[in-house]
């Protein structure tokens, strides 16, 4: 019970801080160079992001969650466990951030979920 | 480009339409008129098109004409998603190694203690993972500056097969759900 607790505390707080991520990376802005004044000035643009720290937030819930799964299971199970997250965070960029997913990305997300469910059951 | 120029050229400059043309306009001054301002639109619009064609690339442009921006950019995806499978990877092994070797949590009563208080081996041990992590998630943040999320997530899931084979390098673990972390 406690594990299932966790790991969708995991899933859905990681997927969650994701989608905030990429929505507020996108509005700052394509990198434009790799010189360290243009990344700190683009970090910092956008860390005046609300959306950022609420993914911050997000991605908090989801590593404490993580860290207290780590302490009575085995990492081989808990990161491909984890990976869940690629069929929710696929789903959420579809519907909230208007993606375009094609089927053949859907085919590599069912593929590695068809991985989790081994994992689950082994 | 050059292409749609060189039609343009062959089918408006075809000798016997060229004569006609140039005959209509020896006899009536409306049309020379009509004839050069209609030269002029020509030459101005093949002179958008050759500019068109060499105007410099920017980021933001899907570059689909370009073969070389385009896989520029596709490379430089490509070594930021790696950076992102090595960082998250081994900041993940090496923080699960630390807390199964420095930490007692008990879930009922909601403690948490140190194994070992004062232990040096506990600052190795979350030392390393604090720096992995974060260059993880900058690399992670850079590349959803340009490319889909739905794109960079599943592809950063090469990371699932490297993990029990680090894990089993680094501590010594051995791995019955190896078959299934390897499907992805």
């Amino acid at each position: 019970m406690k594990t299932a607790v966790c790991l969708t505390l995991v899933v859905l707080g990681g997927t969650g801080g994701d989608l905030c991520f990429s929505h507020a990376m996108k509005q700052v802005g394509e990198v434009a160079s790799f010189r360290w004044t243009n990344l700190s000035r683009m970090f910092g643009r956008a860390a005046r992001m609300p959306l950022m720290w609420i993914g911050i937030a997000l991605h908090a819930v989801a590593f404490l969650s993580l860290v207290a799964l780590l302490t009575w299971a085995d990492v081989s199970f808990v990161v491909p466990a984890t990976a869940l997250s690629y069929a929710v965070g696929a789903a959420g960029a579809a519907v909230i951030l208007g993606e375009r997913v094609t089927t053949k990305r859907w085919a590599g997300i069912m593929l590695i979920s068809s991985g989790v469910l081994l994992v689950l059951l082994g | 480009m050059s292409a749609v120029n060189r039609f343009y050229d062959e089918y408006h400059f075809r000798p016997r339409v060229v004569w006609r043309i140039v005959r209509e306009a020896l006899w009536s001054a409306q049309e020379r008129k009509r004839l050069t301002r209609e030269a002029l639109e020509f030459l101005r619009l093949r002179s958008d098109r050759r500019k068109l064609r060499q105007r410099p690339r920017r980021r933001g442009d899907s570059g689909m004409t370009d073969t070389g921006f385009q896989s520029g950019l596709q490379l430089r995806t490509a070594v930021l998603i790696l950076l992102i499978v090595v960082f998250n990877t081994a900041g993940n092994v090496f923080l699960s190694i630390g807390m199964r070797r420095e930490v007692n949590l008990r879930p009922g009563r909601g403690r948490i203690s140190w194994r070992r208080p004062g232990s040096p081996r506990r600052a190795a041990a979350f030392g390393s993972v604090s720096p992995l992590l974060a260059l993880f998630l900058v690399t992670f943040l850079l590349v959803l500056s340009w490319a889909d999320y739905s794109y960079v997530q599943p592809a950063s899931a090469a990371g699932y097969a490297l993990v029990p084979l680090l894990a089993h390098a680094i501590a010594g673990k051995t791995c019955p759900r190896c078959a299934g972390a390897a499907s992805p």
